[in-house]
């Protein structure tokens, strides 16, 4: 065992270039990962985002969510009642930018990219090897699974930085006690961003307390305060079960027709840890991963599997931190369906990287040239390949998945506003009225009177099969191109048709 | 000593009749070899006539198709929900625990043929004896296991 510590800390191949300047080579290639037209790709916001934008518009413009709401602490948003700051956080970023893609991906593409020097701190501090910590942030920063998440708004990826930060925080209090109740809030952020977070945190809080071992005695006040912050930033959530708990009953495994629970719990489990799910497929829906990917690299297959070893192997409470939080993570996706998920499962994403980090040392110390120049070479491959299907393929397979087409018809709904009296919208694609408020900017406070019907709103409904008849002149919206008087064809990227606007 | 062999017969006769229900796409070299022309038609028709076909053909070729679908073979071969239906949750535990001891004792050869032992079913190794061979693993594993622990430690 002290070989392999000693193999660890011990590298001898010495650092010529800075580390420093290393790190910042690293976030410079990870922001641009992130950042390389992310507003065009992936390919359209997803009703999601837009919700999201569209009701911190809302909050900005008026202090009140979609539906009149003063400053909620539950989004009801398609009534799944999502916790407040995915949405608040987007406050300031529409402000900035406006109510526009650049608005809504930007804090995903910032916290993505803030979260690579995060994990360079975590590990350094956790495991006081700076190599590996270079060497982890270097895995993060090239992760397909961290790249596309960090790419459009979604909450895990801020479930994940501020996760991270809390343990990070947590490490550095060990020696600025004060930092425990910066810690608290940052956790409790992060419970307060998802409905995986509510699981996850208060897990991870308690993995920090058995591994991490403050010192409790110690900074008594301090931890006190901590805790205190963190049971605040829960109580919402307590004493609302019945919004809270709202989405989970909706994807739950325990309210879901799916079998014996018990069994579908552990395939659900294990389907996190399944290498078709890390290495060769990745997530089964278009939105989370992209076609041929898995995600991870297929050349860390034999770095996990070394690093797997070493986290097992190495018996410092540190290293059993990192394996207990592998464990933990897939705990809230397999609670629910479909899986594996890779978006309620992004949490497990960190350690896989530093896991990835452990087993190239390891490879390093012990196989040498021999494996790492084919590894070079398969990685190179590997991360060719991935930047080809994500930009090249992706958009033009997975348009539908990311509504492409929807911003163009609202757009062209918009600009032809006062040419008629009414706007007769399919409802063949699912929610199309979000999509309408976020690119027409419809003031939110002539919206919040009409918000609970969602089949209808000032000029705009919203129809299946055939729309109403009426008088007025009016704007149909439909499917299928055997129309007349057709006035605009909207197609995605693919070139498939999407929507027939027409008289 | 008579403990241990207790409870390795005991561990083994659990493993060996675990039965729970999986299901097993089948998935050999023939199929992966039909694979190959749709995959690349479909993959060179989405990056069009634009793209260099050098670029096309480096990305998108027949090797790299079929080691695509081997490895889909593979590791569902090694899929951690079948191997828990198949071997039961000890079962599971004990197939880790000999990979993980196989690394311990730097027996990287050994290593080598532990992992290449699920390509039999892409070579038309038939599943049931596959399924029969993981047991088989798994049981060593307890053995190895069993052999470990101190008397102390019980």
């Amino acid at each position: 065992m002290e070989n392999l510590l000693f193999m660890l800390v011990n590298n001898k191949i010495k650092p010529k270039l800075n580390l420093g300047l290393l790190l910042l080579g690293i976030i410079s290639l990870a922001f641009i990962l992130r950042w390389w037209h992310f507003t065009s790709n992936p390919p359209g916001l997803y009703v999601d985002e837009v919700s999201h934008g569209y009701n911190a518009y809302s909050i900005l413009k008026t202090g009140k969510d979609e539906y009149g709401i003063f400053l909620p602490f539950f989004i009801r948003s398609f009534d799944i009642y999502n916790p407040p700051l995915a949405t608040y956080t987007l406050v300031p970023s529409i402000a900035i930018f406006g109510l526009n893609e650049i608005a809504v991906r930007f804090p995903a593409v910032l916290f993505g990219t803030l979260f690579i020097p995060l994990t360079y701190f975590l590990v350094a501090f956790l495991t006081k090897n700076k190599k590996l910590a270079l060497i982890s942030a270097f895995f993060s920063a090239i992760s397909p699974w961290h790249i596309h998440f960090s790419r459009f708004y979604h909450e895990q990826n801020l479930t994940v930085f501020f996760s991270t930060l809390g343990v990070t925080l947590f490490l550095f209090a060990q020696k600025k006690p004060y930092l425990y109740i910066l810690s608290a809030i940052s956790y409790t952020i992060a419970i307060n961003f998802s409905h995986v977070g509510k699981v996850f945190v208060p897990l991870l809080i308690l993995g920090s307390f058995i591994f991490l071992r403050p010192k409790i005695q110690k900074n008594l006040i301090y931890i006190v305060t901590a805790i205190v912050i963190v049971v605040l930033g829960m109580t919402p959530h307590v004493l609302n079960t019945r919004e809270s708990l709202h989405r989970a009953s909706s994807v739950s495994i325990f309210t879901s027709d799916v079998g014996n629970k018990k069994d579908k719990f552990l395939d659900g489990y294990l389907s996190h840890f399944s290498p078709l799910f890390l290495f060769i497929r990745g997530d089964y829906q278009g939105r989370h991963s992209v076609p041929g990917m898995g995600e991870l690299y297929v050349f860390e297959i034999p770095l996990t599997l070394f690093g797997l070893y070493l986290l097992i192997k190495i018996k410092e409470k540190s290293y059993k931190f990192l394996l207990f939080w592998l464990l933990i993570a897939p705990i809230p996706a397999a609670l629910s369906i479909p899986t594996p998920h890779a978006g309620r499962d992004l949490v497990t994403m960190p350690v896989w990287s530093i896991v990835s980090a452990l087993g190239l040392i390891f490879i390093l110390k012990n196989f040498r040239w021999l494996w790492i120049t084919p590894l070079i070479f398969i990685g190179f491959y590997n991360f060719l390949t991935y930047i080809h299907l994500y930009h090249s393929h992706y958009p033009k397979e997975k348009g539908p998945d990311w509504s492409d087409g929807y911003k163009e018809l609202a757009q062209y709904l918009g600009q032809n506003y006062d040419n008629y009296e009414r706007f007769a919208v399919t409802r063949y694609w699912g929610q199309l009225y979000i999509y309408i408020l976020f690119f027409t900017k419809f003031d939110p406070a002539q919206y919040h009177a009409q918000s609970e019907n969602k089949l209808a709103f000032d000029k705009y409904e919203f129809y299946l099969g055939a729309p109403d008849q009426s008088d007025k002149k009016t704007l149909f919206v439909s499917i299928g191109d055997k129309r007349e008087n057709i006035k605009k064809l909207i197609k995605r990227n693919n070139g498939d048709l999407v929507f027939v606007v027409h008289e | 000593m008579i403990l241990k062999a207790l409870i390795f017969i005991s561990l083994s006769i659990n493993i060996f009749f675990q039965h729970g229900k999986w299901s097993f796409d089948t998935c050999n070299v023939d199929i992966a070899k039909m694979a190959i022309p749709p995959v690349i038609w479909y993959e060179q028709s989405i990056d069009g006539k634009a793209q260099r076909t050098l670029f096309t053909r480096f990305l998108h070729n027949k090797p790299g198709v079929f080691m695509s679908e081997a490895a889909k073979c593979y590791f569902q071969a090694i899929d951690p929900f079948l191997l828990y239906k198949i071997t039961g949750p000890l079962g599971l535990m004990f197939i880790l625990y000999i990979a993980y001891k196989l690394t311990d004792a730097k027996q990287y050869l050994a290593l080598l043929i532990f992992f290449s032992l699920p390509f039999l079913t892409f070579f038309k190794f038939p599943v049931s004896q596959q399924i029969v061979l993981y047991k088989i693993i798994s049981i060593i594993g307890l053995f190895i296991f069993v052999k470990n622990i101190s008397v102390k430690k019980i």
